[in-house]
């Protein structure tokens, strides 16, 4: 049975004018109302993000699961990912990234590390983490 | 994954249009078969199954081109509950006396 601790994040980080990434976060959003997951259990975030969007949407966010003892945090993100840096010297200096913006990758704001965000989570010990990375 | 030497690693996802008519939607293939089986299922394994066997029926079908089959992993433990209650379930619940 599901614990009764349950937050899902959902992200879409759509490129200049795509809609998928909207039309996918409505619909998973759906899906899990359709759950029972209650409108406070589920957190959206959608438009042109960038690293401190996001990483600003973790800390203002994550008190929320802070003090939980267990629980289970459920992480949707739908857009853009790739390898970065993009000027690594080597396949040893990329890691995989959430990319928010086709232009500028040089730009260490227009992509983010996913082992960046999961540590941003900051998840205490009994908590999980289920991911389903659409990118 | 090895890429030609100089080009970066994109998306390994695609975008399809789903739908028919002026209900034409793109959406991300993962993100239409997830969302589509996600109410009704119990564990992380279970929806991968249900995600695959959607697939395969819509490329069975002709409705999803065999180029945007999404080949999913779990990885770790696929017996864990997703979030909430498969909506069956609910349903079995509120109807019991």
């Amino acid at each position: 049975m599901a614990t009764q601790n349950t937050l899902a994040l959902l992200f879409a980080g759509p490129w200049h004018g795509e809609e998928a990434m909207h039309h996918d976060l409505r619909a998973v959003h759906d899906a899990l109302r359709a759950r029972g997951l209650r409108s406070e259990e589920t957190l959206l975030l959608a438009g042109r993000l960038s690293r401190g969007v996001l990483l600003g949407c973790v800390a203002a966010v994550r008190a929320r699961w802070a003090g939980w003892a267990e629980g289970d945090l459920f992480l949707y993100y739908s857009g853009h990912g790739g390898y970065a840096p993009l000027d690594a010297a080597d396949a040893a200096g990329a890691e995989p990234a959430l990319v928010f913006a086709e232009e500028d990758l040089a730009e260490p704001s227009r992509w983010l590390p996913w082992r960046e965000l999961f540590a941003a989570l900051a998840l205490p010990p009994g908590v999980r983490l289920s991911l389903l990375p659409d990118c | 994954m090895e890429s030609p030497a100089g080009a970066a690693l994109t998306c390994q996802a695609r975008n399809y249009l789903f739908g028919w008519g002026r209900g034409l939607q793109e959406r991300g293939v993962i993100s239409y078969y997830a969302a589509q089986t996600l109410p009704e299922v119990a564990t992380v394994a279970d929806w991968a199954s249900a995600i695959a066997l959607a697939v395969a029926a819509d490329a069975r079908s002709g409705r999803l081109p065999r180029t945007h089959r999404p080949l999913l992993q779990v990885i770790g433990d696929g017996g864990r509950p997703l979030p909430g209650h498969p909506a069956g379930a609910a349903r079995a619940i509120s109807a019991a006396p």
